[in-house]
């Protein structure tokens, strides 16, 4: 009876209350474990499942994780357990301006009893182009060969199937090649040496290189490998048929030095370097001059388990600067050229007053968020302007209408009255595109002004070509800047509208995003540096550029231009433009210009881009596919088409099985990747956690109906 | 007394019970309805050729059509892949390539409904994309992964022509929102026979 709760309540006592007394009791005390119980299960469910959540995320590494010296691979035939051969880089890299040829050699060792054939996956950085592919084993070399895709994955097949050894490199994404290796004795060892070339990082003045020493765990050999139907007679079929489980090899803690690297630049910069920086590794930095360096690793041998860093930094300098290297490869010379921006932050370049047309789509396909997006972007661009500048606002759907006639002065008053035409636009109707883009260009830059055109669209326009034409015809000295905006832009339109009107296309997807890319975009249409680039060359020489419409140099971007041309020539080449509204030239000798390997490739590797996007302007695949191999096999690159393929003449395997292997890569020491769409969407719902919470809500509903009732029966006998 | 507080009790926790029975029905329910609604702006779309909204108000139309298991499955896509957008059906991922044209076409689902049928899928299963425009193309599922929901190269550009379903993992994990994801890579097949 000392019920605290109960004792104030019941005035009378009685034998019968007694009972519903001890009755109340019962009930009251389920009821204060039940809630207890309940609550400590909630939280055990909620516990639990955000456990689960991570130990299954966990357990997909953790499987991978073996405890012995070296990593086993299952061999989906004989259930047999193989240990990996150890594993040897070096990695020699030219930089020329802001790009960089790397030669990577790789030393691999069957310490097995048994010949195995391997597949060793190597990250490259992005854009990396291979164009080499060298094979060592003891004395003897055997050069790659670059060949049609099938025809390289055909002798493969061979040379597998005849106990020769073999290394084919095909391209499986941009930036993960595969090398497989067929016929390693038992204890040999065989280097594999490649080259590539990419374009490096550049951001106010400093130049980065970045060699990624480990790859994501996310690569599935296995079924890569199916999808590839690169299979030997001695081991058919899928070759790993559990790969999910052995996807990511991480190897263990102990192993870290599992792949060790050298590493040496030669670093030729364009411009007089002020100072180089390593971020995660001792380097050690050799002056030849002003323009060139060359670096090293301190330690050979360093682990692979986080990527290579360094960063070079110009001296402040002014005015815009070029750096020109030369190629000569057979009948056909290559020149590139590399447009460096100012780099001194206290130079006072003039900024021209600007003319500005903002094109906002208002037809039905931006209703909704698309048109948020559209609105609090245009207010972000309209309240940057000065007092110089003058703008005006045409918004599109089914009609056309403007602001203004003609563009009036960024004042108060006006940029008051756009602030509240802004926060009327409603989106209906049809996308009437080319009326619109008539207006914004029936009026050119005037002396001493920069004319631009934003244009804010989803980019649902169904006439492109009568749109690319009138761009080609009209555009003049004014500049499009597209803004991709909602859920499904047409890219391939804004990308071209970019490319014609000599501009930059922007793609905002998110209405979170609008700050950050809008930065970027003020970036470039406040600050063209240099405009109306032109290249001149020597009198009759035919020329092919790439890009053929050279865009504007802005602050903080360099420009790089390949040109082939078609024989050898003397002289020099001008670079041209208006540098802040004043003529602005360099005159570059091209003899005297440093010789540099695989500039042609750069250009090759250009063009085969370009190739590749015609697919989806309606080319035929069959004609792009020959020209992109034409190109490929004359540079030797691997392409979507081509792969590179080396063979050893002589057969070496002389026992029966062969067990394919894997061999491991590092975790990465800091998860790191170019975050071009942030974060993959979030897909789940909460809708089973309900139903379960659901479930034990009434289940605990009923236990305490039935159990509340036991004493009441009782107390009726 | 007692009969009250446990009268009182025995409502409170079944409609604790029934609110959730709400909540999570709600989400499949939606699901559900949703896809018979758009339905309808599918064959507007088809025939008018231009995009269509489902339902008045709706900031997301479909893009495509996804059947796969012989038709069994049979999903309408919608243009992004915001919550609320999920919510309704599988959305395509913006900036990737649009359905029905060459590149990597990334198409991402709820893993407890619209693309719960993840779970049993296997290497060599069939899928089928047709887009509001009319291109149909058959893929061939050829790889799947466990990733970081930051690690999004599944979602570049390969160079080739494939299609890329992403759903949460694990599948049976009670609360939203955990950081991996389960990837179905299907690339471009020139189909034989189409029987769906």
């Amino acid at each position: 009876m000392h019920s605290p709760l109960t004792g104030g309540r019941i005035k009378t006592q009685s034998p019968n209350d007694q009972i519903v007394k001890d009755g109340l009791r019962g009930l009251l005390a389920s009821i204060a474990v039940g809630f207890t119980v309940s609550t400590v299960l909630v939280l055990i469910v909620i516990t639990l499942t955000l456990l689960s959540t991570a130990a299954s995320a966990a357990s997909v590494d953790q499987i991978n994780n073996t405890k012995s010296g070296s990593l086993l691979v299952k061999n989906a035939q004989t259930g047999h357990y193989m240990p990996t051969p150890t594993l040897l880089t070096d990695v020699k890299i030219n930089v020329s301006g802001i790009l960089a040829r790397t030669t990577v050699s790789q030393q691999f060792q069957n310490n097995s009893k048994d010949w195995v054939e391997g597949i060793y996956v190597f990250p490259l950085p992005e854009n990396a182009a291979v164009d080499q592919l060298r094979m060592r084993i003891g004395d003897r070399i055997i050069e790659g060969q670059i060949k049609e895709r099938e025809e390289a994955k055909k002798q493969f097949q061979e040379a597998a199937r005849s106990g020769k050894k073999a290394t084919l490199i095909e391209q499986e994404r941009s930036n993960v090649f595969t090398t497989s290796l067929t016929n390693i004795a038992p204890g040999e060892s065989i280097t594999i040496e490649i080259a590539y070339q990419n374009t490096l990082d550049y951001r106010d003045g400093a130049v980065s290189l970045r060699f990624p020493l480990v790859v994501a765990p996310r690569y599935i050999p296995g079924q890569e490998h199916n999808e590839n139907t690169m299979t030997s007679t001695v081991n058919q079929g899928p070759s790993v048929t559990d790969a999910q489980k052995i996807s990511p090899l991480i190897i263990d803690e102990s192993e870290k030095k599992r792949n060790p690297v050298n590493l040496s630049i030669k670093l030729d910069a364009g411009f007089a370097i002020q100072t180089i920086h390593s971020t995660n590794h001792a380097i050690k930095k050799n002056k030849i001059n002003e323009h060139q360096y060359k670096v090293n690793l301190v330690s050979n041998n360093v682990p692979a388990d986080r990527d290579f860093e360094v960063t070079w930094r110009s001296a402040p300098d002014a005015m815009p600067r070029s750096a020109v290297y030369t190629e000569q490869k057979g009948d056909k010379y290559y020149s590139l050229i590399t447009l460096f921006p100012p780099t001194d932050p206290n130079a006072d370049i003039p900024r021209l007053p600007r003319d500005i047309v903002f094109v906002v789509d208002t037809s039905g396909s931006m209703h909704g968020a698309s048109l948020d997006q559209a609105k609090s972007a245009l207010k972000l661009a309209v309240q940057r302007l000065t007092n110089e500048d003058r703008f005006n606002i045409i918004q599109f759907n089914s009609t056309t209408q403007a602001l203004y006639s003609h563009e009036q002065p960024a004042s108060e008053k006006n940029l008051k009255v756009a602030c509240r035409y802004i926060n009327a636009l409603v989106a209906d109707g049809g996308t009437e595109f080319a009326p619109a883009l008539s207006i914004a260009l029936n009026d050119d830059a005037k002396a001493g002004r920069i004319r631009q055109v934003v244009f804010i669209t989803d980019g649902s326009v169904g006439n492109e070509d009568e749109i690319f034409s009138m761009i080609k015809k009209r555009l003049g000295k004014n500049r499009l800047f597209p803004i991709g905006i909602g859920t499904a832009p047409n890219s391939h339109l804004m990308t071209k509208i970019a490319e014609y009107g000599r501009g930059s296309f922007t793609y905002i997807g998110d209405i979170s995003e609008v700050a950050t890319k809008m930065g970027d975009f003020f970036n470039r249409l406040e600050n063209p540096v240099v405009t109306d680039i032109s290249t001149k060359w020597p009198e009759d020489l035919i020329v092919d550029l790439s890009p053929s419409i050279i865009p504007d140099l802005y602050q903080g971007e360099p420009l790089v231009i390949v040109a082939a041309t078609d024989r050898a020539f003397t002289g020099a080449v001008q670079i041209g433009g208006l540098f802040a509204g004043q003529q602005w030239r360099e005159t570059v000798n091209l003899e005297k210009q440093s010789k540099e390997q695989g500039i042609g490739q750069i250009w090759a590797r250009r063009k085969i881009s370009e190739h590749m996007g015609s697919l989806r302007d309606g080319m035929s695949k069959e004609v792009v596919r020959q020209a992109v191999l034409d190109l490929a096999l004359e540079h030797s690159l691997v392409t979507k088409y081509s792969s590179l393929v080396a063979v050893d003449v002589t057969p070496t395997r002389t026992m029966q099985f062969m067990y394919r292997q894997l061999i491991p890569l590092n975790m990465p020491n800091r998860w790191s990747q170019a975050k071009i769409f942030g974060a993959l969407p979030q897909t789940a719902t909460a809708s089973s956690m309900h139903l379960i919470l659901a479930a034990l809500f009434s289940t605990l509903a009923l236990v305490f109906f039935f159990k509340g009732r036991r004493p009441k029966t009782g107390s009726q006998r | 007394m007692s009969v009250r507080i446990r009268h009182l009790l025995f409502a409170t926790l079944m409609s604790l019970a029934i609110w959730h029975l709400f909540e999570g029905g709600y989400i499949h329910a939606k699901a559900w309805l949703a896809q018979q609604l758009i339905h309808n702006a599918w064959h507007g779309a088809i025939s008018n050729a231009s995009a269509q909204t489902p339902w008045p108000g709706a900031d997301t139309y479909p893009v495509a059509r996804l059947t796969a298991q012989n038709g069994k499955i049979d999903l309408f896509v919608l243009a992004g892949t915001s919550g609320r957008t999920l919510a309704f059906g599988p959305g395509h991922m913006t900036g990737t390539a649009l359905p029905g044209s060459y590149g990597n076409v990334v198409l991402s689902g709820h893993r407890d409904t619209h693309f719960s049928f993840l779970k049993n899928i296997s290497i060599g299963d069939q899928l089928f994309l047709e887009s509001s425009s009319g291109d149909r193309k058959l893929y061939e599922v050829i790889k799947t992964e466990v990733v970081h929901e930051n690690d999004t190269h599944i979602a570049r550009d390969s160079g080739d022509d494939r299609l890329t379903l992403i759903t949460c993992f694990p599948f049976d994990a009670l609360v939203p929102g955990g950081p991996m994801r389960y990837a179905v890579m299907a690339r471009a097949v020139i189909p034989r026979t189409l029987n769906i």
